[in-house]
């Protein structure tokens, strides 16, 4: 049983370890917490890593992604976290290491983590650890299994600082008694799902004086420059397109491409065959009833319209969850039912596309751009000043390191600020 | 004139003996002919019509092609639109008539048949928009033509404006009690649920005469609340004194030009007992098909209901609902709709979406 009754007294019990735990790494240095952290990604990374194993077996039976993509997925996941990546990231957002050297103000960080992918818990832990605070990692849906073998990884270099996390599971995100036990220890909730749960879990946050940062609906896009309409640009856009089935807030729906119907007609067929060409490499997952029919709706959508139009509307890349690409008459930002479902819009002018991405701004997340090196720089800083968080060039969307600010927020200078550090 | 519509009036008014398979047969041929889009649709299958030999195999149009194309056989005569569903805001469908003959003699002959087998005419009360004010709505067209074929006087418009006027109904009730006429009530699922809570809130109750009926429609769409089948047949014996056996749902979708009926009133007619079911005229039949493979399923298995409707021989004959019901043997139970995807993280996935 894990509805929230019932899973309350092993949530309470994980609160008052990790709460005894906590204060010993008050005598870690932080630069040995990030090494520690590094470790532990090198120790998942390496060929043939037993963590890594053990991970794409579970997930790939309990889960609803094939064994390949869990292998690549979960790898981009853990990457980032190079001592490195965080030492920059700790130059970057709070000056230097002496600012996570001061005593006191640790509190346990309680992340509610999205259901989309799995593998979300390995960088908030880590930046848990480097604030040498606490953490209670609640587990999505899909993903019961990566945050409690992350935490064994941990535990398995450094006991101490391992049992300073601990994994929970609890179904949904907001019922009541495993949150209530939660929220008893809690000093600061971070949490990412739906809209609906982060409005519901910010005002039961806001009940108990606790602060809360949460991460709601997001979308993502991609915007192809004329003279990079080229089959290596299809072939990155597949790339972010395919990985994790699409399901993940920075896997772009929506594809502008500049240039006449013809061309994005084109293009789309490019794509398309780039997408096929992945079904065999990164194969579909399992999709439930629901997401298997909403995929036959995009699809009879755009090809009805192509039969009404008189003209090619939909681009199916094999089955039905290989990939489906519509031409859009309209010059917007739809989404998508993911599962590696594209629109692909004409526009005359890059022009158009940004209006309808400002329009926007307030979903969107990241915009994958395809465009000549020398100009991605213009293009990338006109994103990002009407919203766009994560603007990289096309295939590498789903590969964020430590820089992306998503939606817009710091990684940790807000929690430092929230749970009282100075 | 276009011979297959007169053949498929004829087989409505009775006076055809052509079997329900040639004439789908027939119908799926004219559509091939001369609905551009579905004849690419089925060029898109590589279907040779030539070898369509059985009504069940013509290629089912989903709800979605009438959001995305006009299947019309010919010049509309009227367009229909749908209402759109509680599943999110979604285009709405587009059903383009060529010959609204069809749609006529199939709802009146249903609607004779199922609601009003025991009286040639009596006194109607409509709680739905009137045609005038929603020319749009196929519904309120289906009334319209109801009022000038079974009203024994002026159909009381209960809704003139659009919204239904409680204070006019409540009259024409109250005239239905005390002259002992018998009434028949046309309305949505959603007005008659606000009409209960407000006979509630104003302790009004009714007791019309018996014979009085009543018909609902539209499912939840629109209501104030959920309200349970049998919740709701209690509320009207309770609130009108209309008992369960004079109380007909219809469901009809602006996709199709005939419906099915509750079978209670017809049965209670022809001295039948039976649960509760779904009833249709010859010229619709359905299919109950796998939600996910779309291969017919065996009776009493609950699947995607896809209909053959003759009388849709101008637009689409052949259309695959959202719906999941049962084939009962004897007619239908629908139970549901087909499922949507769940939210799941943070991804905004259309099924999410009130953007665009």
């Amino acid at each position: 049983m894990d509805d929230g009754a019932s899973a309350a007294p092993a949530v309470d019990a994980a609160v008052r370890r990790v709460l005894t735990a906590q204060p010993r790494l008050e005598r870690r240095d932080p630069r040995d917490l990030a090494e520690l952290v590094a470790r532990t990604a090198v120790a998942w990374l390496e060929p043939g890593s037993p963590w890594m194993q053990r991970a794409v077996a579970a997930l790939a039976e309990s889960g609803p992604f094939s064994r390949p993509m869990l292998e690549l997925g979960l790898r981009r996941m853990i990457e980032p976290l190079s001592y490195a990546a965080l030492e920059a990231l700790v130059r970057r957002e709070i000056g230097d290491w002496s600012a996570l050297e001061q005593q006191g103000g640790r509190r346990l960080i309680v992340h509610v983590l999205p259901s989309n992918l799995p593998g979300h818990a390995a960088i908030p832990s880590a930046l848990t650890l480097l604030l040498r605070c606490g953490g209670l990692l609640k587990s999505g849906r899909d993903d019961r299994v990566f945050a409690p073998l992350w935490v064994e990884s941990i535990c398995a270099l450094d006991p101490e600082v391992g049992a300073c996390l601990e994994p929970v599971y609890w179904a949904g995100a907001v019922p009541a008694g495993a949150l209530e036990a939660a929220l008893a220890g809690a000093g600061l909730v971070v949490a990412s799902g739906g809209d609906a749960a982060m409005a519901d879990l910010a005002r039961r946050c806001a009940v108990a004086a606790i602060p809360f940062i949460g991460h709601g609906h997001r979308i993502s896009a991609a915007l192809v420059v004329g003279d990079a309409i080229e089959r290596r640009t299809a072939a990155a856009l597949a790339d972010d397109v395919a990985l994790w089935d699409q399901l993940g807030c920075l896997s772009p729906q929506v594809c502008f491409v500049e240039g006449s119907r013809l061309v994005a007609r084109q293009f789309a067929e490019a794509v398309c065959g780039e997408l096929a060409a992945r079904a065999t490499a990164l194969p579909s997952g399992r999709r439930s009833a629901g997401e298997t029919l909403d995929l036959r709706r995009f699809r009879e959508a755009a090809a009805w319209r192509g039969f009404g139009a008189g003209e090619r509307v939909l681009y199916e890349c094999g089955g039905a969850g290989d990939g489906s690409i519509a031409i859009e008459d309209e010059v917007g930002l739809r989404p998508t039912p993911l599962h590696r479902c594209l629109r692909i819009v004409a526009v005359e002018r890059v022009e158009e596309a940004l209006v309808v991405l400002r329009t926007h701004s307030r979903l969107l997340e990241g915009v994958g751009v395809g465009v000549g090196t020398d100009a991605f720089p213009g293009i990338a800083n006109r994103l990002r000043e009407i919203g766009a968080h994560h603007v990289v060039p096309l295939g590498t969307m789903q590969s964020p390191d430590l820089s992306w600010r998503q939606g817009g927020r710091p990684r940790i200078a807000e929690w430092c600020g929230a749970i009282g550090m100075q | 004139m276009v011979p297959v519509y007169e053949e498929v009036l004829a087989f409505i008014d009775g006076s055809s003996d052509r079997r329900f398979e040639d004439l789908a047969l027939a119908v799926f041929r004219h559509q091939v002919e001369g609905c551009a889009p579905y004849r690419a649709y089925c060029e898109s299958l590589g279907l040779d019509p030539a070898s369509v030999v059985s009504w069940q195999v013509i290629p089912p149009v989903p709800i979605q092609a009438f959001k995305e194309a006009i299947l019309s056989c010919g010049p509309a005569e009227r367009v229909f639109l749908s209402t759109g569903t509680t599943q999110g805001v979604e285009k709405r469908s587009r059903h383009a008539m060529p010959d609204l003959r069809l749609y006529r003699a199939s709802a009146m002959a249903s609607m004779r048949a199922f609601f009003l087998p025991d009286v040639e005419r009596m006194g109607l009360v409509s709680l739905i928009a009137p045609s005038a004010l929603r020319p749009e709505s196929s519904l309120a067209q289906m009334v319209a033509w109801a009022a000038e074929v079974f009203s024994d006087g002026a159909m009381i418009e209960a809704a003139p404006a659009g919204e239904p006027d409680f204070d006019s109904f409540v009259d024409c009730l109250r005239r239905s009690e005390k002259g002992g006429a018998p009434l028949a009530i046309l309305t949505t699922t959603a007005a008659l649920i606000r009409f209960i809570d407000h006979a509630r809130k104003h302790s009004l109750v009714f007791r019309l005469p018996h014979g009085s009926r009543l018909m609902d429609t539209g499912g939840g769409k629109g209501a104030p609340r959920p309200m349970s089948r049998k919740g709701l047949l209690h509320a009207v014996w309770s609130t009108l004194a209309i008992p369960g056996y004079f109380v007909a749902n219809e469901y009809g979708m602006a996709e199709l030009s005939s419906q099915y009926w509750d079978s209670v009133i017809r049965d209670r007619h022809d001295g039948v007992h039976r649960p509760r079911a779904l009833l249709a005229k010859p010229w619709l039949r359905t299919l109950v098909l796998d939600p996910i493979t779309l291969e017919p399923i065996g009776s009493g298995s609950a699947g995607l209901l896809c209909h053959f409707d003759l009388a849709n021989a101008g637009s689409a004959m052949a259309v695959l609902s959202e719906d999941i019901g049962i084939d009962v043997g004897y007619g239908l139970r629908v139970t549901g709709r087909a499922p949507r995807a769940e939210a799941r993280g943070c991804s905004l996935s259309a099924a999410e979406a009130r953007v665009g």
